[in-house]
């Protein structure tokens, strides 16, 4: 069931948009990667819990002006950040490609974790703010923006939202008429999520340091991503497959054996030639679970020769925009033949001995791996790749 | 301490949910993870928590909290020694 | 209700926490984890229970849950929010916090059956129920022959709702 392209009906990745800490467009954020750059900064006391806080947040005064001063966005006073975010990416990704999201053949499908949640900390919502609160509120706010006629997809699976979004999205358009699919994922960084984690101890105060020996745990970030899916455009980057599992084995820790992943690695990468995947990118989250939890499964699945990188010093973890946003940046590295250093990292901290890049490798393989896991138990696996050349 | 030690099984009890569960069937030199209550990682995250919000303890090493919350008794003990 | 029989009913109508343990007592379920779910997932759960409990384990394995709600985690967020609400009582709850998603419901199904395949959350408006559950992997047919569990689910204070369908 994972295999989503058939010789003759690829889906691409034809346009992109990322806004998170490190910038407001892919080129931008993926300048600052090679150049081993986070957009993670210690606030002070943003929760009771920790005098400070490690957070990889968005210049929102920056992101007004972008907004204001864009004339092909109308007034966006009347959205929330969290809404605005997604109206933007979507706005930049297909104005790149002259795509009119109007257009009946394109469905949107959405990502996110918490929406708006940061309104819970108003006091007496009145009816229309608390409906706000409703994901598939924001989703319709934004569709009807948009003018598209479609009733949107959104998906809500902890952690994988954003990977399992591309992977319904390529499901949806190699098997329906659509002849475009936005998919976009966003969530913010608000106490509530902050200070839940906190309550986890699985915030580092510092960056965080994927795979590292000395990893201490994870760094929230805030984030959109949006890319548009097309059928047989063979010069861009294909989904070439993916895979969605369960560990079934707890709702907030990793199978210490790694099983959802491993299903979900088993699943989507069964015939491609493990000495023709470039990397993978990971979850990589910098707790010392999750990192030990990936080693393993890649190494069950003989992928640990496969260079591993995590995307989460840079910018910290994005929740719902995560797998958008590194599916983007990974799609990029295949297309420019690169592997992007693994910020953070010096030490090897996990039992297995993969190969951690610490600076931009060059690299013509042509396939690439984005693994993701969320509370819940779920996992999934996603494989890009890059056409050859004719 | 005995008192002490009844109240920390009601507590936990209540805060851990753990149905149907009277203070009578906890034995307090019993471990509180592994085999007997079955207690996980996200209990012993809460039991940081009892130990703040009751007995004014902040415990931020959650390696600490292994030896602590060894049983119900070496829970008093610390209780006893900290509170504030 | 079960293929349109009634496999239960219950003469306390107003408290949703006596009705779930009601179901449950009903069930005859021993399952300690149940009582530290919050109340999205003991809905989730008990209607899994219903259609899954007399499962062959082997249509467990790869079975693939699709489920749909319409107030997201809201129950347990307003929960949460509770714990860190006031600078005097600030108390943030790990066992609530962890219920802060719509997923864990899958999560907890998936541990109790062992169910290890395709899972996906979706949020939808209400109005579009009956359509998801026609086709559940959101409004388009799954084409795997794997087992498949769908259903609508919501919980926000004294509403809650679930509609499961079991396809094998």
């Amino acid at each position: 069931m994972n295999r989503l392209s058939v010789k003759n009906n690829t889906i691409n990745i034809i346009s992109d948009a990322i806004v998170n800490s490190l910038g407001f467009d892919t080129d931008e954020v993926l300048s600052a990667i090679m150049n081993m750059r986070s957009g993670s900064k210690s606030l002070e006391n943003f929760t009771l819990s920790e005098p400070t806080a490690m957070l990889s947040c968005i210049d929102k005064e920056k992101f007004n002006h972008l907004i204001e001063n864009n004339h092909q966005l109308n007034d966006l006073k009347s959205f929330t950040f969290f809404e605005q975010l997604m109206i933007y990416v979507i706005q930049n990704a297909s104005q790149k490609i002259g795509l009119d999201p109007a257009d009946p053949e394109t469905l949107f499908v959405f990502s996110s974790t918490k929406g708006n949640i940061d309104l819970l900390e108003k006091q007496n919502l009145s009816p229309d703010q608390f409906e706000r609160l409703y994901i598939w509120k924001s989703v319709e706010l934004i569709t009807q923006y948009f003018k598209n006629p479609n009733q949107a997809i959104t998906i809500s699976n902890a952690c994988i939202s954003g990977t399992q979004a591309i992977i319904k999205g390529a499901e949806i358009l190699k098997s329906t008429p659509f002849k475009h699919v936005i998919i976009c994922g966003a969530d913010c960084i608000s106490p509530f999520v902050v200070s839940g984690f906190q309550s986890f101890k699985a915030l580092s105060p510092d960056i965080c340091k994927p795979f590292d020996l000395n990893r201490t745990g994870l760094n929230i970030g805030e984030g959109a991503g949006a890319v548009v899916l097309a059928k047989n455009q063979e010069d861009h980057i294909s989904i070439f497959s993916g895979s969605v599992t369960n560990d079934a084995n707890h709702i907030s820790g990793p199978s210490r054996t790694g099983e959802g992943l491993y299903r979900a690695l088993m699943q989507s990468c069964e015939d491609i030639p493990k000495d023709k995947i470039s990397f993978i990118n990971a979850h990589g989250t910098a707790t010392p679970y999750n990192d030990e939890m990936e080693a393993i499964a890649f190494d069950r699945f003989n992928l640990a020769e496969v260079p591993v990188n995590s995307f989460k010093a840079n910018f910290g973890h994005t929740l719902g925009a995560a797998g958008i946003i590194e599916t983007i940046l990974s799609a990029r590295s295949l297309e420019n033949e690169i592997i992007l250093p693994s910020m953070g990292f010096d030490d090897l901290g996990v039992s297995i001995p993969l190969t951690i890049p610490k600076t931009l490798i060059k690299d013509s393989k042509p396939y690439c791996i984005k693994t993701a896991s969320g509370f819940g138990g779920c996992n999934a696996a996603l494989v890009l790749k890059k056409g050859e050349i004719v | 301490m005995e008192n002490l030690i009844l109240e920390l099984k009601e507590q936990i009890i209540e805060v851990l949910n753990l149905e149907g569960m009277t203070p009578e069937d906890i034995d307090e030199n019993a471990p509180l993870f592994g085999d007997g209550l079955g207690l996980d990682s996200i209990d012993a995250l809460e039991l940081i928590v009892l130990m703040e919000k009751n007995y004014g303890i902040k415990l931020d090493d959650p390696n600490k909290g292994k030896v602590i919350f060894t049983s119900i008794k070496t829970m008093a003990e610390y209780i006893q020694e900290n509170r504030k | 209700m079960k293929d349109g029989v009634v496999l239960f009913e219950s003469t306390n109508k107003t408290d949703a926490n006596l009705f779930l343990k009601e179901i449950y007592k009903f069930l005859e379920l021993n399952y300690l984890k149940f009582f530290k779910m919050d109340h999205l997932s003991k809905l989730g759960f008990l209607a899994a229970e219903f259609l899954l409990k007399e499962m062959p384990k082997e249509n467990l394995e790869f079975m693939n849950i699709y489920l749909a709600c319409s107030s997201s985690s809201l129950d347990s967020d307003i929960e949460y929010q509770k714990t860190i609400r006031d600078k005097e009582s600030y108390f943030p709850s790990p066992s609530v916090f962890v219920y802060t998603l719509p997923n864990i419901v899958i999560g907890e199904i998936a541990i109790r059956f062992g169910i290890h395949g395709n899972n996906s959350m979706f949020i939808i408006p209400p109005y579009q129920k009956d359509e998801f559950l026609k086709t559940p992997n959101h409004f388009f047919q799954d084409t795997t022959i794997n087992p498949q569990l769908s259903g609508y689910l919501d919980y926000l204070g004294d509403h809650y709702k679930a509609e499961f369908i079991l396809k094998y």
